[in-house]
């Protein structure tokens, strides 16, 4: 059975079960008061591999949300999007040149409320090894490869607590390699996890 | 994971189930796809079935079978995973496979042994998956065949079972019958 095959079964099966899952981040209106929710979509794309991969950016310094952070591509629905995963689709291209064709689609995974207001669903897709990804210079400063296996290892999910503004707030850091995933990008690749976890 | 739920032990199926649930497993035609070769996966797997990529354990069992899915065995005795277009090589301490749980159904030639793998794939041995245990300085080391050169290590407690079950049949050579065929277990040590 393919990569393709085996994931769209476990995210298939794993969408009949009800695993315990990060609801959001907590929602804070002294923060940013007239914040309202925004429709967003990423890309969790999964690089077909004997070790299979998960395609991850690091966005610039410059960009308004999230700067200097890992992220997945993606970014919000625009209007001439159909839906979550046409979105997914576009920012991948517009971000890091991935061709929408090379992008075989599995399916959703579970939606995502971050602290500035988005709601981001998390598309899977597979894509084969090797494409040459062109890294959209405002937003994206590297672009690399992360091994599913490892992101999704409980053992390599850490709890942080910070406080921060008078709250102590707790979130999800994932080191690999030195880079530091957190946040929200943490929290989708701790959900999809849990998700896909029961199906195994 | 990409297969009808696995039981977790074999105690509740019958023997034609466990069979059932051999054949229907479905895997990627390794055999036929010639990729480059693409250096090493640095991946490992002990002696007692743990897989570990670069050095720490890969905890979550889907992604185990995920692994043992695109397993090969090459022509010099290597061990790759392979993808149609990428080869990596994999260490293997001993086997890729190692055979947790027996249940025997059936006595003398009309036996039929049916083993769960760690990675809880279901195997009858049998003339085309045969049981061979190899005499060594430190014991017997006995092993199942799985597929295409890929073995299971058969477990301590597992193969404790067999001896028993042997033992207690009487058979000359000691050995025990499963589908059809004998497999001797007196190696002489």
């Amino acid at each position: 059975m393919s990569l393709v095959e085996t994931l769209r079964y476990a995210l298939d099966l794993g969408h009949r079960r009800a695993p315990v899952l990060i609801p959001g981040d907590p929602f804070d209106p002294s923060l940013e008061p007239d914040v309202a929710i925004v429709p967003a979509a990423v890309l969790v794309a999964v690089v077909d591999r004997p070790v299979p991969t998960v395609i991850l950016t690091l966005r610039t310094d410059t960009v308004t949300r999230h700067a200097g952070q890992i992220a997945f591509p993606g970014g919000r629905l625009d209007p001439g999007d159909d839906d979550a995963v046409a979105a997914a689709l576009r920012e991948a291209e517009e971000e890091i040149g991935l061709p929408r064709g090379e992008v075989e689609i599995i399916g959703v995974a579970d939606r995502y409320r971050t602290i500035t207001g988005y709601e981001v669903t998390p598309v899977v897709g597979v894509i084969p090894p090797d494409l040459a990804f062109v890294a959209q210079p405002s937003e994206v400063a590297a672009i690399f490869e992360a091994p599913l296996h490892y992101l999704l290892e409980p053992d390599h999910q850490h709890i942080r607590t910070m406080m921060w503004r008078g709250y102590q707030r707790s979130f999800y850091e994932i080191d690999y390699e030195g880079r530091r995933i957190w946040g929200a990008t943490a929290a989708m690749i701790v959900n999809l996890g849990r998700r896909l976890e029961l199906a195994a | 994971m990409p297969m009808p739920e696995t039981p977790a032990d074999l105690a509740g199926l019958s023997l034609a189930e466990i069979a059932r649930l051999a054949d229907e497993r479905k895997l990627p035609p390794v055999a036929s796809w010639n990729p480059r070769h693409c250096g090493h996966s640095f991946m490992r797997i002990a002696r007692d079935g743990t897989w570990f990529h670069e050095g720490s354990p890969i905890g979550r069992q889907a992604m185990v079978r995920l692994f043992s899915n695109i397993l090969r065995r090459e022509p010099d005795g290597g061990f790759v995973l392979v993808t149609p277009v990428e080869k990596l090589d994999i260490d293997v301490e001993d086997a890729p496979f190692v055979a947790v749980e027996l249940k025997s159904e059936g006595e003398g030639e009309g036996r039929s042994l049916a083993f769960r793998l760690n990675t809880g794939d279901m195997v009858v041995a049998g003339p085309d998956r045969p049981l061979r245990f190899e005499a060594r300085g430190d014991g017997p080391h006995p092993y199942l065949a799985v597929r295409d050169g890929l073995d299971a290590l058969v477990a301590r407690p597992v193969y404790y079972e067999l001896a028993n079950l042997a033992l207690a049949e009487g058979a000359e050579p000691l050995g025990l019958w499963s589908d059809g065929a004998f497999f001797a277990m007196d190696v002489g040590g």
